[in-house]
């Protein structure tokens, strides 16, 4: 029936989706298998189907035929421990004495792989079965529940047994006995055709035998057998690979004992290499038997029919039922198992009626526009079958606002009328001249894309509700493969060659966020790699080899997470389709990514949390509790001037999407008045009008110095909001249509097409003809496409950007009229992109008192207080501060000064300051003193280490009266109260800052002394109650069920002779010096991570004197080209695309008096990058450059970390320090670091756009949101050391 | 490093009270292999593990100059000074120009307590109506270690122990200090804390929070605030230190009997039979040594340290002492089983023997049915073999080539 010239198939494949098993991607093996003439592949990765969809679509490309299977662990069988070399390792019974159990259990394996589309089901449901069997990261299986799916019926499924399976174990360990009687286990179970013995002969020694022994088996029990090879690798030279993943899933060594293979032969091998495998076993069981062989493995290849359309469901569509999506509507009950278009019928009337109730609902008049445009978008979602899916969103919507919690739709979503009827969105389009097209066209047959953005805290809130109302059956999260990058391959494969651990770190700290195939390239292209000398010296060979394997796991998958924001909703036959596992947080999570479950069709909700979300709904709870009234934010006017006088003075740290520095400005240039310029403003600040300098043309005409140019009259009208400027999607659909008479549907085809040069090509042989056909001048069609062209795939879509503007108004409304509040919001949930320190310093310089950690006052969250308008002053603000605004468009002679003092006209304590202005200050102003007569505590979340439970137990005992009193009854950990104490929380118990002779360091010995008594207490009663220590609190009386009702809400204060102080009089002085204010700042920055009390760099105030360091406010004044000294916290670095090509680092210094920002070109990089980017604080020399009226930038020629300065100036002067600076400049200027131009890699982009393959890619080093937390003990440069 | 104090110049110091002297050898085993190779003077040398895993053992000045530190790893230390000369340790040598400086000290007075290979307390009130002033008697003692022996060393000469350890440390290299009675605290005060015996890292940090940087802060502080800080002994102990005061005397004590052996791999290791391969070959070194110095020992430690470089020791006592690597190894390897370690590496392992007597002295109970000749017969018989054939004629199959790791080796007295 078959010979030897058929070509072979592959059933036992394993994917790089067999996750740190395999190594090489499905779409290569596919590929592979085309090349080598095989019509059939298999892929049977461990543990799910996580590569299937992308399997099927390159065998699709390749055009082979996909099987599908799964390689699941089998719980070993009863007994098997008695020998050893089965089943897994014998568990060790002892725990290690230092961590490091063992990883891989090395259970038994069996393969399935689904015959039909049933068979498909219930392997994808098996499993699911094992992910929730074995437990999140080891999915296991039963034979029972193999068998089960078994159970009464055909499954649809083969059952391999081979190598790794129990019974191939067996016969490995020379027990033909048992290995016959674990076969016959199996074959009661399931029925004789689906079981299959797997023979694989890997041609190492005793292989044959072993292989011959497996077929002899098959035959004794009367089953069938095939011939595999368990490929795990495309080729030999794959074989290195998996001896890293073998060694990395183990977490072990790489090491012969801890490694699989002994030979290279797992690869995909051609048909006639596996014809020569076969061969090898002629000997043993005759030519006819391996003939044989082959052709039972054809047969099951052949039985083997899944189709990926019609049972996998690629490209179908499943949305939830009606009756489930409309059954709390509330609308009229359709018969729920009606048929599909009955089901449609009913959807498509439901979603007529409610978007009329939107009508009214929103106040809209029914112009015939307004009636014109709803018509056509229902009839195109009627005729792409979408009504349920509009009805499914809109109830999830429904349900996310019924808990009360903020939502708002974002991306192209918004511009869709039906979207904002059903009250998935809160833009007007008819307003904002928004378009459906280019959210949803009759010309593509895929699921338009609804995000929706909810607040961060509460995110998986609204996860569980969604879950809740749709069941786990129709619903699930979306996962995601973590794929190796540098880093994490760095890691792993320093972990496998046994490199020392701290150099493993310093290794891959050293490297920017790239591609794991790019290591090599980066040792030579950046300077401060090629400067570490890794690639030279003793150790050169070991570490190329060590950087060959890194390269090797270039984006193998090595993790699943879920992803962030996305959701699949599906009818009930969901889990058919899709194995779910455990996410981390315990959601069932499809094997599936984003792709793919749009590929198979599934319904995929993007709920993001947005930080910023909930930093506004924190604000408005803190201005409800402290003024007693919440703001209508959402009802709020949007042509505030408070809210425009705010963003035009750029003082927007904070402020959703218009807080970083380039955005700052941006809006100093173009001062947006409106909403619609806040729309401009966001679509502008995309790399893609920055590359194309689309901005300049744009706040030409924007200013009146440049008329606007519309090519002509007919594009006005489209053109004229933006002066002239394609800045959004909609304005190419606009001018593409009305240059050609096409269908807006038609040009957001062309719209995409314009992304590539092919595309770009095809659609100009296109365009010409048809803009020429409707009569426009050849000139006019010419200038028309080149500036179609030039806008390449930029611009930006105006309906997200209409989305996106409003969260930044009402970020801005909220900074301009509750500023104390706004900041409290931001603190708490952290939205943006600075250090919670930076916040802070804004805060001061909006008058906004900075209150300290206080046991008494702090809570988890920041929270506003009001305070005497001059308590600021006095209560922590020892530095004077001036702003930290942009350095463009800010006038430092305006900003305004703390002093409450100079303001009588401000009444912070109404709520009418909100609305209307005070006299003094002119419209628009009233921003400027909104803070005042607030202040903001710092939170006990903040603490280090702190647990909720602690913080809960903390907020609920209030007021402490000692800190004796608060040991007793919260039973905080000993560290995190010395912490508490060291952070200044109970400076106000003990009345510290008002000299009443205590010092913090008193309370610490007094923590040290309460610490020993519960000791001593507890020891005590050990004998009766033997409870863990913590767990408890100090010092409470042994006592059935005590503990247990003592902690949370009701501590009770039982309290014990103690002989010790228990009231605040009682911590004497102990002759330990006060903290000094640098002491001071220093605990805060390594407990709190901000610098409360006064900026860390005011403690070098005389070091910088001496040496003439220029601050940003007297930057200014410098002239053009001066060389200067600047120094500062280091808040912000970047490596963004240029036009150029090359990498250019930008730094943002702070430095107490406001901004200083720096840049290094490629001959200041050598020396210096690797300071720039390991140190928290810098000194750097550079040459002052003008960039604007009113902006500085310094172009570095040196950078030296501040605190080893410091060291050298404390202890050789002012002279060591020269000799340092001079010290460090390489003899010849670039001379080591210059890399010859002709190597310099550049990305090219289709526009012509060159930029350097390290652009915008997050830098090497650590984040710089967080401060260090031994910033007085780091080294320098420790990334090479 | 200090500047070194001028003796010379000025008014000799008043050492009248000082009659401890602390002596420190530079750079120890760098500076018996400069004396060896006289061209390497004046470079960056370092002394340690030649393969990329050693630690430093031992560095120049001028190697000091570029950062290198003792027991930093060998690779770190190249890396910060490519140029150095770095030469294999021999610890014999070592030992042997060890005594004989030990000798030197003995011959100054009998109140020699050495603290390791290379530095040693001496006790110089007896001697300073035969030889003079301590401060003579410290200069006599540099001269002659740097005649005789060919390597330099500094000292310090102070009224107590502790100040003459911070003053012969402060004079490196190749320095003397006195400080005389009435000026310890001047002396003291301005050190910083790390420089109080008995002030590790993890004390350091608690007084550095508590606001103590220096000596004096220690000083000016209450002694019961020291007390409720670190302890009543550890507290009183510190606040004495920086006061000047150290009550210990330096007495002439022989070092612990143990005798121990331990190797690092040459890489880190989580193979349980290469540990136990290991742990063989050292039981059998280390009894060998025993067999042949006449001691038995009672107690067996292991010594675990893991690429981390955190160490874990564990012990046990025998019912007797023992001489037998039979028992060394049973004993060394339950200790290790009952770690339980599975995936750990381990850096070094190390076998020793504690509590040793003379064997002759060695009371041995003879149990029931206890074979006359045994192991120890036989190990005795298998000593004289490698005596007379060399190293390699006798040895455990399992130690058999082909399963041999290759080691750097450190080996203890």
């Amino acid at each position: 029936m078959s010979d030897w010239s058929d070509p072979f198939v592959h059933l036992h494949v394993a994917s790089s989706y067999s996750m740190r098993y395999g190594a090489c991607p499905p779409e290569q093996l596919a590929a592979r298998a085309a090349e080598l003439e095989m019509g059939t592949l298999a892929l049977t990765d461990r543990d799910g189907v996580y590569g299937v969809v992308k399997f099927a679509r390159a065998c699709e490309r390749a055009g082979v035929r996909p099987m599908f299977g799964v390689d699941l662990a089998v719980s070993p069988e009863e007994g098997a421990s008695d020998m050893p070399a089965l089943a897994a390792r014998a568990p060790r019974s002892r725990t290690p004495v230092r961590g490091g159990m063992e990883v891989d259990r090395r259970l038994p394996r069996v393969t399935l792989l689904a015959q039909d589309g049933p068979g498909w089901a219930r392997l994808c449901r098996l499993v699911s079965a094992a992910h929730s069997t074995g437990g999140r990261g080891t999915p296991v299986v039963t034979r029972e529940q193999v068998a089960e799916q078994f159970a009464g019926h055909a499954a649809g499924m083969f059952v391999l047994l081979g190598p790794q399976s129990e019974v191939g174990r067996a016969v490995a360990a020379r027990r033909p006995d048992r290995a016959r009687s674990l076969l016959s286990r199996w074959s009661t179970v399931i029925p004789r055709p689906d079981l299959l013995v797997e023979v694989v002969n890997h041609r190492g020694e005793g292989d044959a035998e072993r292989a011959a022994a497996m077929v002899a088996l098959a035959d004794d029990a009367g089953l069938g057998a095939v011939l595999a090879n368990s490929v795990r690798y495309l080729d030999r030279a794959g074989a290195a690979v998996v001896d890293v993943l073998d060694a990395v899933r183990r977490l072990v060594p790489l090491d012969g004992r801890h490694v699989d293979r002994r030979t290279a032969e797992g690869y995909l091998k051609s048909s006639k290499e596996m014809a020569e495998v076969a061969e090898d076993l002629e000997r043993y069981v005759g030519g006819a038997r391996v003939r044989r062989l082959l052709a039972e493995t054809a047969v099951v290849a052949q039985r083997c029919a899944v189709d990926p359309r019609a049972d996998l469901g690629i490209d179908e569509i499943h949305f939830p039922e009606l009756s489930v999506t409309s059954g709390a509507a509330g609308t009229a009950g359709p018969s729920g198992a009606g048929s599909g278009s009955g089901q449609e019928a009913d959807a498509d009337a439901i979603l007529l009626l409610r978007c009329e109730a939107g009508l009214h609902r929103r106040g809209m008049t029914e112009t015939p526009a307004v009636r014109e445009r709803l018509t056509e978008e229902l009839s195109v979602i009627r005729l792409l079958g979408y009504p349920t899916y509009f009805l499914t969103v809109a109830e999830i919507v429904d349900l996310i606002r019924g808990r009360g919690i903020r939502c708002a739709a974002r991306g192209s979503g918004a511009g869709s009328l039906v979207n904002y009827l059903l009250g998935i969105s809160d833009v007007d389009p008819m307003r904002y001249g928004l378009l459906m097209e280019r959210f949803l066209s009759p010309l593509r047959r895929e699921l338009p894309d609804i995000d929706i953005d909810v607040e961060s805290a509460r995110r998986l809130e609204v996860y569980q509700a969604v879950m809740d109302r749709f069941g786990t059956e129709r619903c699930a999260c979306v996962s995601m493969m973590e794929t190796y990058r540098a880093r994490h391959a760095i890691r792993d494969v320093g972990a496998a060659l046994a490199l020392p651990a701290g150099e493993v770190d310093a290794i891959a700290k050293a490297f920017p966020h790239i591609r794991a195939s790019q290591v090599r390239a980066a040792l030579q292209d950046l300077p401060e790699l090629r400067a570490s000398g890794w690639a030279e010296g003793p150790t050169a060979e070991r570490m190329a080899v060590f950087f060959r394997i890194v390269e090797q796991l270039d984006g193998l998958p090595r993790h699943i997470a879920m992803h962030p924001c996305g959701l699949i909703l599906s009818d009930a036959t969901l889990l058919d389709r899709t194995p779910v596992e455990d996410s981390f947080l315990g959601f069932p999570m499809s094997q599936f990514d984003k792709d793919d479950v749009e590929d198979l069709g599934l319904l995929k909700l993007d709920l993001l949390g947005i930080r910023m979300q909930s930093a506004i709904v924190h604000a408005l709870s803190e201005v409800e509790r402290v003024d007693g009234a919440v703001p209508d934010i959402d009802g709020a006017p949007r042509d505030d001037p408070d809210t425009f006088g705010l963003i035009q003075s750029t003082r927007t740290l904070g402020c959703f999407q218009i807080e970083s520095p380039g955005q700052r400005e941006l809006i100093g240039k173009f001062a947006p008045e409106t909403f619609d310029d806040i729309i401009i403003d966001i679509s502008l600040f995309r790399p893609g009008p920055v590359k194309s300098d689309m901005v300049t043309p744009f706040l030409e005409a924007r200013q009146g110095w440049r008329m606007p140019s519309y090519l002509y009259s007919g594009l006005e009208s489209v053109l004229r909001e933006t002066g002239g400027v394609i800045v959004f999607h909609e304005q190419v659909l606009r001018v593409v249509s009305i240059m050609t008479g096409c269908s807006l549907a038609e040009a957001d085809e062309v719209r995409r097409s314009l992304g590539d040069p092919e595309g770009q090509e095809e659609m100009r042989t296109w365009f010409r003809p048809a803009a020429l056909a409707q009569g426009h001048p050849a000139d006019l069609v010419e200038r028309a496409w080149e500036v179609l062209k030039a806008f390449g795939s930029f611009g930006f879509c105006k309906a997200h950007a209409a989305a996106f503007a409003l969260p930044t108004y009402q970020s801005a409304w909220l900074k301009a009229h509750h500023p104390a509040a706004f900041v409290a919001g931001v603190l708490t949930h952290d939205p943006g992109m600075y250090p919670k320190r930076l916040i802070l310093d804004d805060a001061r310089q909006f008058g906004i008192a900075v209150l300290g950690l206080d046991v008494n006052c702090s809570e988890a969250e920041y929270r506003v207080e009001r305070v005497s308008p001059t308590e600021p002053r006095t209560e922590l603000c020892t530095a004077p501060r001036t702003d930290l605004g942009s350095n463009v468009g800010w006038d430092p002679g305006s900003a305004p000064r703390v002093d409450a003092g100079s303001d009588p006209g401000s009444d912070p304590g109404t709520d009418a300051h909100c609305d209307q202005a005070p006299a003094a200050l002119p419209p628009g102003q009233n921003w400027r003193t909104a803070g005042h007569g607030y202040g903001v505590r710092l939170s006990l979340s903040d603490v280090k280490g702190i647990t909720d439970q602690e913080v809960q137990r903390i907020v609920s005992g209030r007021p402490y009266a000692s800190l004796s009193d608060f040991w007793l009854r919260t039973g905080t950990s000993r560290p995190v109260v010395e912490r508490l104490v060291m952070a200044g929380g109970f400076d106000s118990v003990h009345g510290i800052a008002s000299g009443r002779g205590v010092t913090r360091r008193d309370l610490l010995l007094q923590v040290g002394d309460l610490d020993t008594w519960s000791r001593s207490a507890q020891r005590m009663t050990r004998g009766r109650s033997r409870s863990r220590r913590g767990g408890r609190l100090h010092g409470e009386p042994p006592g059935p069920g005590l503990s247990d009702m003592a902690r949370g809400s009701t501590p009770a204060p039982v309290q014990l002779a103690l002989d010790l102080g228990d009231t605040p009089t009682d911590v004497l002085p102990s002759g330990l010096p006060e903290m000094t204010d640098p002491e001071r700042v220093r605990a805060e920055l390594e407990i709190l991570g901000v610098d409360a009390s006064s900026h860390v760099l005011s403690f070098d105030e005389p070091m910088l004197e001496e040496l003439g360091v220029v601050r940003s406010q007297s930057l200014l004044q410098q002239r053009s080209r001066a060389e200067v000294l600047v120094a500062g916290v280091k808040v912000a670095t970047q490596t963004p695309p240029v036009r150029s090509g090359r990498r250019v680092i930008f730094v943002t210094l702070d430095d107490a008096s406001g901004p200083v920002d720096a840049t290094f070109f490629e001959d200041a990089q050598g020396e210096y990058a690797a300071t720039v980017f390991h140190s928290w604080m810098l000194l750097i020399r550079g040459v002052l450059r003008r960039t604007g009226p009113s902006g500085v930038s310094v172009r570095a020629t040196g950078c030296w970390d501040l605190t080893v300065i410091r060291q050298v100036w404390e202890r050789g002067g002012i002279e060591a320090v020269y000799r340092a600076l001079e010290a460090a400049d390489p003899a010849e200027p670039g001379g080591s670091s210059e890399a010859p131009a002709t190597r310099r890699k550049v990305l090219v982009h289709p526009t012509g756009f060159r930029m350097s393959p390290y652009a915008d890619i997050r830098p090497a080093g650590g984040s710089t949101t967080t401060a260090p937390r031994r910033l007085w003990h780091s080294s320098p440069g420790s990334a090479g050391g | 490093m200090a500047e070194r104090e001028p003796v010379a110049g000025r008014e000799p110091p008043d050492d009248t009270d000082c009659t401890v002297l602390h002596a420190d050898m530079d750079a120890f085993y760098a500076g018996v292999e400069v004396r060896r190779r006289p061209e390497l003077r004046g470079l960056p040398v370092i002394v340690g593990g030649s393969g990329s895993r050693g630690v430093v053992l031992s560095a120049t000045y001028e190697a000091r100059e570029f950062g290198v530190r003792s027991a930093m790893p060998m690779s770190r230390a190249r890396r910060l000074c490519p140029q150095a000369v770095v030469v294999p340790p021999r610890m014999t040598e070592y030992a042997s120009v060890s005594a004989n400086v030990m000798e030197i000290f003995q011959s100054v007075t009998p109140l020699v307590e050495p603290l390791s290979l290379d530095e040693a307390f001496l006790d110089v009130a007896g001697a300073r109506r035969l030889l003079g002033s301590p401060t003579a008697i410290a200069e006599l003692i540099r001269a002659r270690v740097a005649d005789e022996q060919g390597v330099t060393c500094s000292v310090g000469v102070a009224p107590v122990k502790f100040v003459a350890k911070v003053a012969s440390a402060a004079s490196k290299p190749d320095g003397l200090l006195v400080v005389p009675k009435a000026e310890v605290l001047a002396f003291l005060h301005p050190l910083p804390v790390s420089a109080l015996w008995g002030v590790g890292e993890k004390t350091e940090q608690a007084l550095t929070r508590l606001g103590l940087h220096t000596i004096g802060d220690v000083a000016a502080v209450p002694e019961k605030t020291l007390r409720r800080a670190l302890g009543e002994a550890h507290g009183g102990h510190l606040a004495a230190l920086a006061r000047g005061q150290d009550p210990r005397r330096v007495v002439s004590t022989e070092p612990d009997r143990s005798i121990g052996s331990e190797e690092t791999f040459e890489r880190d290791t989580d193979s349980t039979e290469a540990v136990e391969r290991e742990i063989l070959r050292l039981s059998q070194r280390v009894a060998s040594r025993m067999r042949s110095a006449g001691y038995k020992g009672r107690t067996v430690t292991l010594k675990i340290r893991f690429s981390d470089f955190t160490t874990v020791t564990r012990s046990r006592t025998l019912a007797e002492p023992t001489d037998v690597s039979r028992d060394v190894h049973s004993t060394a390897i339950m200790l290790f089983r009952a770690l339980g370690l599975q995936r750990a590496r381990l850096r070094l392992v190390g076998v020793r023997v504690e509590g040793l007597l003379d064997a002759a002295a060695a009371t041995h109970q003879l149990t029931l049915g206890e074979r006359d000749r045994g192991w120890r017969e036989a190990e005795l018989a298998a000593d004289r073999a490698v005596h007379r054939f060399g190293r390699n004629v006798v040895r455990p199959a399992s130690l058999l080539p082909g399963t041999e790791t290759t080691r750097v080796s450190a080996e203890g007295p």
